[in-house]
C-alpha cells in the first residue's frame, strides 16, 4: 500500500499521530516526505490544523522468539511526555503541588521544582487534561491544541496562557491590546503589532 | 483559574446546564498546551479568589490583621456572566457598574429593590446549591494574615470592600500577607486549612467599574447584601411609630389589626408577570407607603401565597437557570396555614407570680398587660445569662425561669485561622428543644458558624442585621437559614429620612435588643460597631411607680454621626422577615446532615424524621389497639401519646438495610408500643410515678420485653416511665393536638434514643451503623417511596415544627422603633455586647443609664472595635462596686462648688495612696521608686508592691479614692472652663491607671510594661487636667515648713504647674510618713503614734469614704483643727491592735495636711458627703456585692500565645487596657470561659461556662436559699470541685446537655 496523507485535526501532533498508526513519532517526523512540513513547523508537537503528515505503510518486522514463551514488547515513544512550566505574574511557582488528571483520570500528583516545572508521561492521544494545583486551582488542558507562534491561533493561544488574553476567541482589538501589554512586559516596543521579534519572545516566554 | 475545595468541584462544568456551556469557552478557557520533549509550556495564572474584606482589626498605625471571606474567582465570574446574560442582572449591572453601591442603593425604586431581592435570593440558592444541580456549592473559605502598617496594600483596603487576590502556599506562619486558609468542605468536618501567601503582585480591589465583563465592586454588594422581601414592606401602612412601647410587645398584631394591610392574595404587589419587570431607569420611584412610619413585620396573612407568586414570577425570570425554591402550599401539608394570632410566649408558660412587669410608665393603656418576663427567677429555677465556652468565638444563651434556653444571643465558633487553635475545651452543649430566637450581633465568622456544628440552628429564627456579608456567610449561613425552613428577621439600616432617630431598639419580653449607630453599615461597611446588643432584664422594677427613663428619643448626633443613611428608597428602619419562605424542607436535607460526632444535634431531627419513618408504624399500633378491646374507647391523651410514640419509636433504618422494613422487628417495636399502652390506657389516666409502679408491679414490662426483644427489663421500666411521663405531658394553652404529638415525640426521640441505643436508635442515629450518614439517607429515601400515611405524618410533624406551622407563634419579633428603649432605673440588666463598642449604644448615653449587673467583655476583651478603643467612661458601672460608689460620691459632690484645693488633696491622697503600697512591696521597689526617673518606671516598680497591697486588700479603697478625687477634679474643672469631655477622661485615666495595678496579678508578664505605659499615661493626663485646673488656685503658703517638700505633700496645697515633677516624692513622702527617719520631725510634730492606730483602725476595713468625710467634716477647721481632727480616730484607734496602717498615711497626710492649710470648706465637704450617702442606690441591694461580674470569651492556642494576643500594637482578647477599662468601672468579678493554664497571659480568674443572673428577694426564695437581692448564689449547695461558687443547670428532656451543667458564677 502507498503512502498516505493524514490531515492534522485540532489536538493531534506527530505523538499523537504515530500512536494512531503505529509509528514511533520520531519516525514519521524524520521521513523525507515530512520534511518541508518539518521545516515549516520545527517541532512536530506544535501543528496546525490543516497540516499534512505523510504516513507511510507500516513494515512488519520480524523478530525470532522462541514458541510457547510469553514475551513483552515495547512500544517506543509511548506515552509520551507532558512538560508544563507554573507562573504566577510571570514568576516560577515553585515546590507547588499538583494531580494529573487526563481524559478524568488521575495519572500524576507531584510537586513543581524550583523552576516551576513539572513532566509527566500521557497517553499519546489524550486531548483532554485537568491539572489541580495546589488541591484548589483548576486548569483545563487542551492536550496537542497549542498551535505555532506563526499562526492566529497559536499567538491568541500563547497569549492566554501567559495571561494577556482572557479569551482566545476575542476580537482583534483585545487581541492587540494583549499584545501591547506583552511587548512592554517583554521590553519590546510597544506596537501592537505581532513582528517576528515578538513572536520569537513569545515563543521564549510562553514555551514552544 | 476555577477554584475548588473538592472532589465536587473538579466536575464543576460538568455540572453546566447545556444552556449554560456558552459560558464555558467564556471562563473555563482551557489552556493550550503542546506534547513532547522541547521546551515546557508556560502557564500563567489569574488571581484566583473573589476577597471580601470580612474584618480589620488594629487601628491606622499598627499592623493590620485582616480577614476575608474568599470565594472561587472562576465560580463568581460563572454566576456573574449567567447574571449578566439575564434580564435581571441586565439591570444590576446597569445600576451599579461604575457606581458606589450605597450611593445608588439610596434612590433605588420599588421595581429595582424588588429586582435586587430576587437577584439576592437567586444568588443564595446558587450559592448553597442544595440540589447539587447547579455549580455545586460555592467553593468558600476564609483567610486572615497581617498587613504590616504603612503597606501600600493597605491603600483603599476597608472593611466589606472587594479585592482579588492570590494565596500561594507557604511554609512559614506567621509573618507579613501569610496566614492560614480554611476552605469550607460540604461540613465543618471536610474543611481543609492550609498555610498560604498573599501574592502582593495579584492583590487588588475590585475596581467600580466592570473590567472585561467582570463583576464590579457594587455588583459584589449587592449580591451580598441581605434583603428585604419589597412586599413585606409594602404590606406596612403607616406603622406605630414613636418610641413608646413595652417590654413583652412582643406580639404579632392580630388578625383584627386594623393597620395590618390585607395581603392581596392575587399578587397585585407583585407586578403583572407579562408587564416588563425592570421600568425604565427614570421612573420616579413609587412614594414609598411606609415613610411616615415605623416599618414593622405586620403580618404573615398570606405570605405563602405571596411567595408562591414571588417565586413564579422569579422562576420566570431566571427559571432556565436555576431551580426556585420549593414553597409550601397548604394542600401540600393537608390543612391550612395558621391564621395569625397574636404572639404568646410560650416557651415559658409559666406566669410570673412576683410583681407584675408593669407597662404603667410606658404610658400605655392599662396596666399589668404586659407578658411576664421569663428571666425573672421564681421558685423553679435560677433564670441566667450563660456566656458559653466556645474558644474564639461567642456565644450566650438566655435560660429562662423554667429552665428553658429561649434565645442565643450569637450562635459562634472559632475558625481554624490561629494555628490550629483557638477552639474551646470541648463542644459547646446547645439546646433547642424550646425554639430559641437566635440574635446575631453582627456577621462575623465567630458570632454565627456553631451553626455549621448545630445544623438545627438553620432551622429556626434569626434576628440579624442588615449589614455587607462575603460568600462565606452566605453559603454557610443565612442561605442555608432559607433552605432549612428558617426564618431571617433583618434588622434594616436606617434611613435618612429618620436620622433624627438613628437609635432604634426592639424589646421582648425578657429586654430589649438595640442596634449601635457606629455608622451606617451600608456606607462605610463596619459591622463590629453596626451590630445588635441585648439588655436581658434580670430584675422588673420594684413597685412600679418610678418614673421612667429616656422616653424620649436619642438626638445625641455627635454620638452616632453618620447613621443616617438608606435601605433602598427612603425606607425606614425595621425588622422584618427577609424573605417568606415557608414549605417542605430539601428532600436533600438528610444527606446534608452531619451525623458524625454532632450525634446530640442529629437527634434533634430525629424526631422528624423518625416520624416518617414510625409513621408505618401507626397502622400496627392502631391494629394491635384495634385487636385489643376498649380501643374504641381510647382515651384521646393516650392516643396522642400512642402516636407521639410510633413516631418517635421509628425503627432504626438497619431495618430497611436490605431496603425493605424488617418486618419482625418492626412488628414487635409496634408491639411493645401496644402493649405499653393498653397498660397506660388500662390505668385511664397517669397522673404519677405510683401509677408507674403499679403497672410495672404488673404484667405489663414483662409484656414489653417481650415483645420488643432484646430490652433489658430495667429498660422496660425506663421505657415505661418515659411513656408515663409523656402521658403527663401538660396541655400548653392554644396548642393543637397534632403540635403536643410533635412535642411528645421530640421528647421521646430523645429519651427513647438515650435508653434504646444499641436496639433501636431512634431516628436514624444509628449508632450501630458504621455508616450512619449513608444509612440515613437510604432511610430517608426510602421515606420518600413510602405510604401516604408516612408522608403525611411527617409533613404534619414538619409543618408543626416549621416556619409558619402550629408552633411558631412563639417568639414572632417584635416591632422596632426608634429612640431609646423605656427602662426603669429601679431594673437591673445583663448587657450582652458581642463586638461592639459602649460607645455606640444609645441606652448607655441616658441619665441615668440602664443599671447593669452583669456584662459580657465586649469583642473578646479586646482594646479596641473596628478601630476605635474602648473608653472606659463609655462603659457601664458595676453598681455598688466601690468604683461606682467613688463615682457616684463624686458626682454628687460635683454638684456642689467645692473648693478646688480640696479636690487637689483628695487626688494627693489617692496617688500617695497608691504609691504607698509601693512601699509594701519591699525594699527593693522602695530603692528602685527612689529613683524614678519617669512615672513610666515610678509605675512599673511600683505594681509588684501594689499587688501585694491589692492582696491585704487595700488597692480597691485606693481605686475609690482615687476615682471620687478625680470625677470631683472633673466636676469642678466645670467652673475653670476645662470641659466635662476632658474631666470625663481625667476620671477614666485616673481609674484606669488605679486599676492597672490590680490588674497586674492577672496579667502575663510581658504585659507589664504595656500596663505601666497606660497607667503612666492615665496618670499624666491626670496630671494634666489637675494642673490646669489648680493652675488658678495656686496655693504657696504652706511650701516652707519641715522639710520643705513634706510640707508640700502633707499639704497637699502644691505649685500645681510642678506637680508632675514631685509625684514620686507625694506617693513617697505620703507613705513613708511615719517611717523614714528623715521624716521624724514630722512625726514629732503630728503624733507618729496616734496616726499609726488611725491608720490600724481603717486598714482593718475598707475605707469608707462617705462615713470619713462625715465624720472629718465636723473637725476641719481652718489651721488650729488639726488636733481636733484626729482626736476621735485616734481614740477609736487605741482601742483596736496596731497593725498595716500605711494605706491611710495618704489619706492621714493629705486630709491633716489640708486642715493645716487653711484650705477645706468643711460646710462644702459635708454637704457632699451628705448628698452621696442620700443618692445611694436602694439598701435593698445594697452591701450585697462590691464589684460587678464580667466574662470574658477568647480563644488561646496550644501553644499559650492568645489568638489576638495583647502585643504592643495588637489590640489583646483580651488586652490589659481593656481590662484596666473594665475594671475601673468596677468589672472585677473576672470569669474566663477558655481554660488559661499555660496561657501567655495568664488569670487567676476561673475558668468555664459562666451564669450572669440576678436574685430578687421580693420574688419567690429558692430553696433551701433565703431569700436574698443580688448576684447568683450557688445551687445547688455541694461545693464545686474547684472550690468555685456555681450553679447547675440541664436541659430536662434535651441530650444535648447530657448531664449537668456547671455555670460559674463567681
Amino acid at each position: 500500500m502507498a503512502d498516505r496523507k493524514h490531515v492534522v485535526a485540532a489536538g493531534e501532533c506527530i505523538a499523537s499521530i504515530g500512536y494512531r498508526y503505529g509509528f514511533f513519532p520520531a519516525t514519521l517526523w524524520d521521513l523525507p516526505q515530512n520534511a518541508k512540513l518539518k521545516e515549516l513547523r520545527g517541532d512536530g508537537n506544535v501543528l496546525q490544523p490543516g497540516d499534512e503528515v505523510v504516513v507511510p505503510e507500516l513494515r512488519p518486522k520480524w523478530l525470532p522468539a522462541a514458541t510457547g514463551k510469553r514475551h513483552r514488547f515495547r512500544w517506543r515513544g509511548v506515552p509520551t511526555v507532558l512538560k508544563l512550566r507554573l507562573l504566577r505574574v510571570g514568576k516560577p511557582r515553585p515546590k507547588v503541588p499538583y494531580r494529573l488528571e487526563v481524559d478524568g483520570r488521575t495519572i500524576a500528583e507531584g510537586t513543581t521544582d524550583d523552576d516551576g516545572r513539572l513532566e509527566e508521561f500521557i497517553p499519546p492521544n489524550a486531548k483532554k487534561g485537568r491539572l489541580v494545583v495546589d488541591e484548589v486551582e483548576m486548569i483545563e488542558l487542551q492536550l496537542g491544541s497549542l498551535q505555532p507562534v506563526t499562526t492566529d491561533a497559536g499567538v491568541r493561544g500563547r497569549l492566554a496562557n501567559l495571561r494577556y488574553l482572557d479569551d482566545v476567541a476575542a476580537g482583534e482589538e483585545a487581541v492587540m491590546l494583549a499584545l501591547i501589554q506583552f511587548q512592554r512586559a517583554a521590553g519590546l516596543d510597544a506596537t501592537g503589532v505581532l513582528d517576528d521579534t515578538t513572536r520569537k519572545k513569545l515563543t521564549e516566554l510562553a514555551g514552544r | 483559574m476555577f477554584v475548588g475545595s473538592g472532589e465536587e468541584e473538579a466536575d464543576f462544568f460538568e455540572r453546566l446546564d447545556p444552556e449554560w456551556l456558552r459560558f464555558r469557552d467564556y471562563l473555563a478557557q482551557a489552556a493550550p498546551v503542546a506534547r513532547g520533549e522541547l521546551e515546557a509550556n508556560n502557564l500563567d495564572a489569574q488571581p484566583a479568589y473573589y476577597a471580601f474584606v470580612n474584618h480589620i482589626d488594629a487601628g491606622p498605625d499598627d499592623d493590620w490583621i485582616v480577614e476575608f471571606e474568599v470565594v472561587g474567582a472562576r465560580w463568581m465570574d460563572v454566576v456573574w456572566a449567567i447574571l449578566a446574560d439575564s434580564e435581571p442582572g441586565g439591570r444590576l449591572n446597569a445600576l451599579f457598574d461604575g457606581q458606589p453601591f450605597a450611593g445608588v442603593w439610596e434612590n433605588l425604586g420599588g421595581e429595582d429593590r424588588r429586582l435586587l431581592f430576587f437577584n439576592f435570593v437567586w444568588f443564595c440558592l446558587i450559592a448553597v446549591d442544595v440540589d447539587d444541580k447547579f455549580l455545586g456549592r460555592a467553593p468558600v473559605g476564609l483567610f486572615s494574615c497581617t498587613f504590616p502598617a504603612g503597606d501600600a496594600l493597605r491603600e483603599g483596603l476597608s472593611e466589606s470592600t472587594w479585592c482579588r487576590c492570590d494565596l500561594a502556599p507557604a511554609d512559614d506562619e506567621p509573618g507579613p500577607f501569610i496566614g492560614r486558609l480554611q476552605m469550607m468542605g460540604a461540613t465543618y468536618e471536610t474543611d481543609r486549612t492550609s498555610v498560604r501567601g498573599l501574592v502582593r503582585e495579584t492583590f487588588s480591589i475590585v475596581p467600580l467599574a466592570s473590567e472585561k465583563g467582570r463583576i464590579m465592586q457594587a455588583g459584589l454588594h449587592a449580591l451580598h447584601l441581605p434583603q428585604v422581601d419589597p412586599a413585606v414592606w409594602d404590606q406596612v401602612a403607616g406603622g406605630a411609630g414613636g418610641a413608646a412601647g413595652g417590654r413583652g410587645d412582643a406580639a404579632m398584631p392580630d388578625a383584627g389589626d386594623d393597620a395590618v394591610v390585607p395581603v392581596d392574595e392575587d399578587g397585585a404587589r407583585y407586578p403583572d408577570p407579562d408587564a416588563p419587570l425592570v421600568p425604565d431607569i427614570d421612573d420616579p420611584p413609587p412614594e414609598p407607603p411606609w415613610q411616615d412610619g415605623m416599618v414593622f413585620r405586620r403580618a404573615l396573612r398570606g405570605l405563602a401565597g405571596r411567595a408562591r407568586k414571588a417565586g413564579r414570577r422569579l422562576r420566570d425570570l431566571l427559571g432556565a437557570l436555576v431551580p426556585m425554591p420549593q414553597l409550601a402550599t397548604p394542600e401540600g401539608f393537608g390543612f391550612p396555614l395558621p391564621a395569625p394570632e397574636p404572639s404568646r410566649y410560650i416557651g415559658s408558660p409559666a406566669t410570673h407570680t412576683g410583681n407584675i412587669f408593669t407597662n404603667r410608665w410606658h404610658g400605655l393603656a392599662g396596666a399589668n398587660n404586659m407578658v411576664a418576663n421569663p428571666m425573672i427567677q421564681n421558685a423553679a429555677a435560677q433564670p441566667f445569662v450563660g456566656v458559653l465556652d466556645v474558644g474564639q468565638a461567642n456565644c450566650n444563651m438566655l435560660v429562662d425561669r423554667n429552665g428553658h434556653v429561649i434565645a442565643f444571643y450569637d450562635f459562634g465558633y472559632p475558625s481554624d485561622l490561629h494555628g490550629g487553635g483557638g477552639f474551646p475545651a470541648a463542644e459547646p452543649a446547645t439546646c433547642f428543644c424550646h425554639q430559641p430566637l437566635i440574635i446575631l450581633s453582627h456577621w462575623d465568622y465567630d458570632h454565627w458558624s456553631l451553626s455549621r456544628r448545630r445544623i438545627y440552628a438553620y432551622n429556626h429564627e434569626w434576628l440579624v442585621p442588615q449589614q455587607h456579608i462575603g460568600t462565606t456567610t452566605i453559603a454557610e449561613c443565612l442561605a442555608r437559614i432559607l433552605i432549612s425552613n428558617g426564618r431571617i428577621y433583618l434588622w434594616t439600616a436606617c434611613s435618612s429620612a429618620v436620622a433624627g432617630n438613628p437609635v432604634t431598639y426592639a424589646t421582648f419580653p425578657w429586654g430589649w435588643v438595640e442596634r449601635q449607630t457606629g455608622s451606617n453599615p451600608l456606607t462605610q461597611g463596619r459591622r463590629n460597631t453596626t451590630g445588635l446588643m441585648a439588655y436581658v432584664c434580670v430584675r422588673d422594677q420594684k413597685g412600679g411607680d418610678a418614673a421612667p427613663v429616656a422616653l424620649a428619643p436619642y438626638n445625641d448626633a455627635a454620638a452616632a454621626p453618620n447613621l443616617n443613611q438608606v435601605g433602598g428608597g427612603a425606607a425606614a428602619p425595621g425588622v422584618t422577615p427577609m424573605v417568606s419562605a415557608g414549605g417542605a424542607a430539601p428532600a436533600q436535607w438528610p444527606g446534608n446532615i452531619n451525623w458524625g460526632p454532632v450525634q446530640a444535634e442529629a437527634q434533634n431531627h430525629a424526631a422528624v424524621r423518625a416520624a416518617a419513618r414510625g409513621a408505618a408504624q401507626i397502622a400496627p399500633v392502631y391494629a394491635g389497639l384495634a385487636a385489643a378491646a376498649g380501643v374504641a374507647g381510647m382515651l384521646p391523651r393516650v392516643a396522642e401519646v400512642a402516636a407521639a410514640i410510633a413516631a418517635a419509636a421509628g425503627v432504626n433504618h438497619n431495618h430497611f438495610a436490605n431496603g425493605q422494613p424488617n418486618a419482625g422487628q418492626s412488628y414487635r417495636g409496634a408491639v411493645a408500643i401496644v402493649a405499653a399502652f393498653q397498660a397506660v390506657a388500662g390505668l385511664g389516666q397517669v397522673t404519677s410515678d405510683a401509677n408507674v409502679n403499679l403497672w410495672l408491679g404488673g404484667a405489663a414490662p414483662g409484656a414489653v420485653a417481650a415483645a420488643w426483644g432484646g430490652i433489658a427489663v430495667a429498660n422496660t421500666q425506663a421505657y415505661a416511665r418515659i411513656i408515663a411521663r409523656a402521658s403527663r405531658t401538660s396541655v400548653l394553652l392554644g396548642e393543637t393536638a397534632v403540635q403536643r404529638i410533635h412535642r411528645i415525640a421530640v421528647r421521646l426521640a430523645r429519651e427513647l434514643t438515650t435508653l434504646l441505643g444499641p436496639i433501636n436508635a431512634l431516628g436514624a442515629i444509628g449508632v450501630d451503623d458504621p455508616n450512619p450518614t449513608a444509612g440515613a439517607a437510604n432511610a430517608a429515601a426510602l421515606v420518600t417511596r413510602r405510604a401516604a400515611i408516612a408522608e403525611a405524618l411527617a409533613a404534619l410533624i414538619r409543618h408543626a415544627i416549621g416556619p409558619g406551622g402550629p408552633l411558631m407563634h412563639r417568639g414572632r419579633i417584635p416591632k422596632v422603633r426608634a429612640g431609646q428603649a423605656p427602662y426603669s432605673p429601679h431594673e437591673r440588666f445583663i448587657l450582652l455586647t458581642g463586638d461592639g463598642n459602649f460607645g455606640y449604644v444609645g441606652s448607655q448615653h441616658a441619665a441615668p443609664p440602664p443599671v447593669v449587673v452583669g456584662v459580657v467583655a465586649a469583642h473578646h476583651g479586646s482594646k479596641q472595635m473596628d478601630g476605635e478603643p474602648l473608653e472606659a467612661e463609655q462603659v457601664p458601672w458595676a453598681p455598688l462596686s466601690d468604683e461606682a460608689d467613688a463615682a457616684r460620691i463624686a458626682a454628687a459632690a460635683a454638684a456642689i462648688p467645692l473648693h478646688l484645693d480640696v479636690l487637689v488633696t483628695f487626688a494627693a491622697a489617692a496617688l500617695g495612696g497608691a504609691a504607698a503600697f509601693a512601699a509594701v512591696g519591699g525594699g527593693g521597689a522602695v530603692a528602685g521608686a527612689t529613683n524614678w526617673g519617669t512615672r513610666a518606671e515610678e509605675l512599673l516598680a511600683a505594681m509588684p508592691a501594689l499587688n501585694i497591697g491589692h492582696f491585704i486588700g487595700t488597692v480597691r479603697n485606693c481605686r475609690r479614692m482615687a476615682a471620687a478625687a478625680a470625677a470631683a477634679i472633673c466636676a469642678d474643672a466645670r467652673c475653670v472652663g476645662l470641659g466635662y469631655a476632658p474631666a470625663v477622661r481625667t476620671l477614666a485615666g485616673i481609674v484606669g491607671a488605679m486599676a492597672g495595678f490590680r490588674w497586674y496579678e492577672d496579667a502575663h508578664p510581658m504585659s507589664l510594661g504595656f500596663a505601666a505605659a497606660h497607667a503612666s499615661n492615665a496618670v499624666e493626663t491626670h496630671f494634666n487636667a489637675m494642673a490646669g485646673v489648680a493652675g488658678n488656685h495656686r496655693n504657696t503658703g504652706r511650701t516652707a515648713g519641715t522639710n520643705g517638700v513634706l510640707a508640700w505633700v502633707a499639704g497637699g496645697a502644691i505649685w500645681a504647674q510642678q506637680i508632675r515633677a514631685f509625684a514620686w516624692e507625694l506617693g513617697n513622702l505620703a507613705v513613708y510618713g511615719s517611717l523614714n527617719p528623715n521624716f521624724v520631725p514630722f512625726h514629732l510634730v503630728n503624733g507618729l503614734p496616734q496616726a499609726h492606730r488611725v491608720a490600724a483602725t481603717w486598714n482593718a476595713r475598707p475605707v469608707n469614704l462617705d462615713a470619713f468625710l462625715l465624720a472629718m467634716a465636723p473637725h476641719i477647721q481652718p489651721s488650729a483643727g488639726y488636733a481636733a481632727l484626729m482626736a476621735p480616730f485616734a481614740t477609736a484607734a487605741a482601742n483596736n491592735p496596731p497593725a498595716s496602717w500605711r494605706d491611710f498615711a495618704a489619706l492621714y497626710g493629705a486630709v491633716a495636711g489640708a486642715a493645716h492649710a487653711d484650705i477645706l470648706n468643711p460646710a462644702t465637704l459635708q454637704a457632699a458627703a451628705e448628698t452621696g450617702i442620700t443618692n445611694q442606690a436602694p439598701a435593698a441591694i445594697a452591701g450585697q456585692h462590691g464589684s460587678g461580674p464580667i466574662a470574658y470569651s477568647y480563644g488561646i492556642l496550644p501553644n499559650g500565645h492568645h489568638c489576638y494576643p495583647a502585643q504592643p500594637g495588637h489590640y489583646g482578647h483580651p488586652h490589659p487596657l481593656a481590662l484596666t477599662k473594665y475594671t475601673a468601672r468596677g468589672w472585677t468579678r473576672r470569669l474566663n470561659t477558655p481554660n488559661t493554664t499555660g496561657s501567655h497571659q495568664p488569670s487567676p480568674a476561673a475558668w468555664g461556662p459562666v451564669a450572669l443572673g440576678w436574685e430578687d428577694e421580693t420574688l419567690l426564695a429558692l430553696p433551701p436559699l433565703a431569700p436574698h437581692e443580688g448576684k447568683l448564689r450557688p445551687l445547688p449547695l455541694s461545693p464545686h470541685p474547684a472550690g468555685m461558687d456555681a450553679i447547675q443547670w440541664t436541659c430536662v428532656t434535651c441530650p444535648a446537655i447530657p448531664a449537668q451543667i456547671t455555670w460559674l458564677i463567681v
